[in-house]
């Protein structure tokens, strides 16, 4: 039996879209997915096709571009890529994430008895 | 703020374009699942085998589409034309019960419009007269008959009485028939006023002049002021109608004055003071018919405005006239 898989956290897609599309360039959907999976080691339960709304929420945001392209075995594909905007907030977010992560870390990280200062 | 509106816009704009963006997520989505094929024939799935995989890697094709529609538009307003449609397909399918609730609304709507521009009108404006605090109306009441009309001897004991304190003004109104000259009669309200019931009320005319002392008297009272509203109704506004003479209750009356619209406006202005009431929707002050000793006791009813000098709004009653009071306070 496979290793029970985590669920996506709300809100942390978006995150890893923008993350994938800074360090990746432009892509396609399905490359976002696919390299979500991988660098999650596949770890992670991601129902693909919820890319999709990921890349809508993020372009209203304008932390997005989309445009139309030909892919690399020469079919048309949507591509995203990340704007200055993006950035901006993907550096906020990750900053909020470690710290919250950090948080959580300390405090399941105490040893009985005692209170993280 | 600037940003949700920004996504507002862009969500809206989502709803207008459906059928091209719908055509668009297809075609994308149909790249997704050529390009995920594809992967796993070459991770050595066949055919078949590599097409699944990529459909349940991808999760079901209606539902994504569901939530990419979610995303991009606005859901709630789309449930709303879609339920508004389904609404108007019932009524026009039950067209009894669409009439019935239509009337029905339309009675309830329409009666409490109705109400409301009354209660408007009557309580809610303020008078527009200047210091109105100053103006009250004198009632007369005696135990067997609450507020009761005056007579014009007893507007002339009052005035008598409270002179160094107070002005007052009589008005008595009447239904009339006026003939224009051009021969057409009509029924209209009038109100017959002392010489300075504008002075009292402190209204000056926008045309013309105000009444003479002298007018008050008998075979002298044949000049009229029109109110605004009818002078715009029924004399298009023109501002050569003063000096014009009309017939009066079969009597050659000359309009002297076209009065603003504070006065017998829309039937609002006079309110509290009963003077110019709402009558037949036209409506002009005319003289009272001499408020002297000739007129013969009781001879009409008599409204009293009174302005008091020195009285602030709502002061307790000042002007000590043996039967007055002032019922604004």
């Amino acid at each position: 039996m496979p290793k029970e898989k985590l669920d996506l956290l709300q809100g942390t897609l978006d995150l890893f879209v923008l993350q994938t599309l800074a360090t990746m360039g432009a892509m396609h959907g399905y490359g976002i997915a696919r390299r979500i999976e991988q660098v999650g080691a596949d770890a992670l339960m991601l129902n693909q096709g919820t890319i999709y709304a990921a890349l809508v929420r993020l372009q209203h945001g304008k932390w997005i571009d989309a445009e139309w392209g030909t892919s690399e075995n020469n079919r048309k594909a949507k591509y995203y890529e990340i704007t200055a905007r993006g950035r901006k907030r993907l550096l906020a977010e990750t900053e909020n994430w470690q710290r919250i992560s950090g948080v959580v870390h300390r405090i399941l990280g105490a040893p009985a008895g005692e209170l993280p200062s | 703020m600037i940003a949700i509106i920004q996504r507002f816009v862009c969500r809206l704009r989502a709803v207008f374009s459906k059928p091209s963006l719908d055509a668009d997520f297809s075609a994308e989505l149909a790249q997704h699942l050529e390009a995920a094929t594809a992967d796993n024939i070459r991770a050595g799935l066949t055919p078949d085998e590599a097409r699944r995989k990529a459909h349940i890697a991808l999760g079901g094709v209606e539902q994504i589409r569901e939530l990419h529609r979610e995303a991009r538009g606005l859901p709630s307003l789309e449930n709303l034309a879609r339920d508004i449609r389904f609404g108007l397909r019932m009524l026009r399918k039950s067209p009894g019960f669409t009439v019935v609730a239509i009337a029905t609304l339309a009675l309830g709507i329409g009666m409490n419009t109705a109400m409301f521009s009354m209660l408007n009108g009557l309580l809610l404006r303020p008078l527009s007269f200047s210091q109105v605090g100053q103006l009250f109306r004198l009632d007369r009441n005696s135990p067997e008959q609450p507020q009761a009309d005056h007579t014009a001897d007893n507007f002339l004991d009052i005035r008598a009485a409270s002179a160094d304190v107070a002005e007052l003004a009589g008005l008595h109104t009447w239904a009339s028939s006026l003939n224009a000259a051009d021969g057409s009669a009509e029924i209209v309200g009038v109100a017959r006023v002392t010489a300075n019931f504008f002075d009292v009320l402190q209204v000056a005319p926008l045309y013309g002049r105000r009444f003479r002392p002298e007018e008050e008297l008998l075979r002298q009272n044949n000049v009229i002021a029109l109110s605004h509203e009818y002078w715009l109704m029924r004399f298009g506004g023109r501002k050569d109608v003063i000096g014009t003479v009309v017939r009066l209750d079969k009597q050659s009356v000359e309009i002297v004055a076209v009065m603003p619209s504070a006065i017998c406006g829309a039937g609002v202005a006079c309110r509290s003071l009963a003077a110019c009431a709402r009558a037949s929707g036209s409506r002009r002050p005319r003289r009272i018919s001499t408020p002297s000793r000739r007129i013969s006791p009781g001879g009409f009813p008599m409204v009293i405005v009174m302005r008091c000098w020195g009285c602030d709004r709502c002061s307790p009653p000042c002007c000590a006239a043996p039967t007055a009071r002032s019922p604004s306070c």
